[in-house]
């Protein structure tokens, strides 16, 4: 037992550089991925929930637009990353006769590709939970399609989907772990390398699994806070009633839910 | 009465477990004299090898395959298999590094598997109609069969932690380098090459690719590569490529050759061209004494 304790002290003394560059690429790519993944989502969100225009040109362009967002979506959310990874990496190298994307960013944009195609459901899924009476209000005010997004909807939609955002990311941190099939110096690739280095196998797996155990659990962690700070305090005050304007009634902090 | 049945089917199936697990019992490879008395092991060799079709030449075998050459030895270590298949240069180094292991000293075509020449051997492949192949070709056919297993009793030595000063195999780098020449390799597969990170060994070379500083590779195949590469008055560069992605990597023109102990396998011919043989070894199966 001292000596598993032992190999595994001596995994991370020796090779730390390694696996903290191995983090950094890690959250870096899952980082950006999402970031740029959820405004791939929020511009679908937008385009198809478009009403349809009057010009006839245009509402052929506009059905055009939504044909190629379903398919997008349908294809990347129906087809393993690792699989992507392989197409888009070798597909590329292919096409251009022999260049290939540098490492890091043919890696972002794998995972924003694939994560923005699950956005795009997650943005749908939170505009269309906004109640109908909102888009009508606008309307009848003289509001745009672009203003009542930007000025009503999409504040309320990011608000609403950040569960679901955080969720991506959380997931997009391990699974940048299959981009190791193409070369990309995650955090999985380097303990493949101090695998066969070391040949111990599961010492190295446990420190790697610790690892990103730490990753998640921190960002969820933080997301939560930021969650917790855009819902506002748990107790106010609503000042004035219709008979008493010096009324204020006070609403007290609630009971924490389980489960939360 | 559900408790009293659900507790006895329990107790049933924790039964059942630990008959598999009597089952189970270790063959005895360790005195087998040829691949015919390896009869019902359990046997395991690299996916998308030779070696796992020469698996199957074992009678009533029960093969597995596993993606990955190291993943080989971590199976064999927590007892899942009786044995895997890997080249004699390899199976030397895993003993050496490992007082647990041993190999059955198997000779291709007689007390071992059957294989052609080619199957055996390994070359540099390029990409079909390369005309390096013939420069090549010449460089390789100069390296004599004494240097060339002195080189690999050196890399075995180098890779299971001993201390090599000089290699047998030597060039001059070129003054003036005409170009690059990409190699593509798993730098996984020692002896014949492997991954060094921080501090390089004798004669390794830096991979190249973007977040791969300080990492460098080493084994016979960086050898030769190295003394091709000066031989053509080029400059060496390596890349780091997963097993599957040699073959994409050579055809798509992202590197120019690959040297990654790859055999040049009737299967393989059909799609890139091989140069000559420039090492042959016996396929062997390692076990746990």
């Amino acid at each position: 037992m001292t000596q598993f304790f032992n190999d595994v002290i001596q995994i991370v003394a020796k090779h730390y550089p390694f696996l903290l560059r191995g983090i950094g690429y890690t959250m870096l790519i899952a980082l950006a991925g999402t970031l740029i993944g959820l405004l791939i989502g929020l511009a679908t969100g937008v385009l198809r929930t478009c009403p349809l225009s009057k010009n006839g040109f245009v509402r052929m362009l506009q059905k055009l637009l939504n044909g190629i967002i379903a398919v997008y979506v349908e294809v990347f959310r129906g087809t393993p990353m690792m699989v992507q990874a392989m197409v888009i990496y070798w597909g590329y190298a292919y096409a251009t006769g022999g260049s290939t994307l540098p490492l890091i960013p043919s890696g972002i944009i794998i995972v924003s590709i694939n994560t923005g195609a699950y956005m795009a459901e997650i943005v749908r899924g939170g505009i269309i939970s906004i109640d109908k009476g909102q888009f009508e209000g606008a309307a009848a005010v003289g509001m745009t399609h672009w203003q009542t997004m930007r000025h009503i909807i999409l504040p309320q939609v990011l608000r609403n989907i950040l569960p679901s955002v955080a969720n991506e990311f959380v997931i997009n941190i391990k699974d940048t772990s299959v981009l190791n099939v193409i070369g990309v110096t995650e955090l999985y690739y380097f303990a493949g390398i101090i695998k066969r280095e070391s040949f111990q196998t599961f010492q190295t797996y446990l420190v790697v699994c610790v690892i990103y155990f730490v990753l998640t659990f921190t960002v969820t962690r933080i997301l939560r806070l930021i969650e917790k700070k855009l819902q506002g305090s748990d107790s106010y005050v609503i000042c004035g009633s219709q008979s008493d304007p010096n009324a204020e009634i006070r609403v007290p902090k609630k009971q924490e839910v389980p489960n939360d | 009465m559900r408790r009293l049945i659900a507790l006895t089917l329990a107790l049933l199936m924790a039964l059942s477990l630990c008959a598999c697990g009597g089952e189970a019992a270790k063959l005895d490879v360790s005195t087998a004299k040829s691949i015919a008395d390896l009869k019902g092991a359990k046997i395991a060799a690299q996916s998308g090898t030779f070696h796992a079709d020469a698996m199957l030449q074992i009678p009533e075998v029960q093969s597995q395959t596993l993606p990955e050459f190291a993943d080989l030895l971590t199976a064999l270590k927590a007892g899942t298999i009786d044995g895997y298949i890997a080249e004699e240069p390899t199976a030397i180094e895993a003993c050496l590094s490992d007082e647990s292991l041993a190999y059955l000293h198997l000779v291709n075509n007689d007390t071992g598997f059957t294989a052609t020449d080619a199957d055996v051997g390994i070359a540099v492949g390029l990409k079909t109609g390369n005309e390096l192949r013939d420069q090549i070709n010449t460089i390789l056919d100069e390296i004599s069969t004494e240097t060339r297993s002195e080189l690999m009793n050196q890399m075995v030595q180098l890779s299971a932690g001993k201390e090599v000063t000089s290699l047998a195999l030597t060039s001059e780098a070129p003054a003036n380098p005409t170009g690059t020449l990409k190699v593509a390799m798993e730098c996984a597969y020692a002896p014949f090459n492997w991954t060094e990170m921080d501090t390089p060994s004798v004669g390794a070379v830096a991979i190249s690719g973007e977040g791969k500083e300080n990492m460098y590779a080493n084994g016979y195949d960086v050898q030769i590569a190295q003394y091709v590469a000066n031989k053509l008055g080029m400059t060496l560069e390596i890349y780091a490529i997963e097993w599957d992605g040699l073959i994409p990597a050579l055809d798509s023109g992202a590197v120019d050759a690959i040297v990654a102990g790859m055999s040049p396998t009737a299967e393989r011919e059909e799609q890139i061209d091989f140069t000559n043989v420039y090492y042959s070894s016996n396929l062997v199966v390692i076990y746990k004494k």
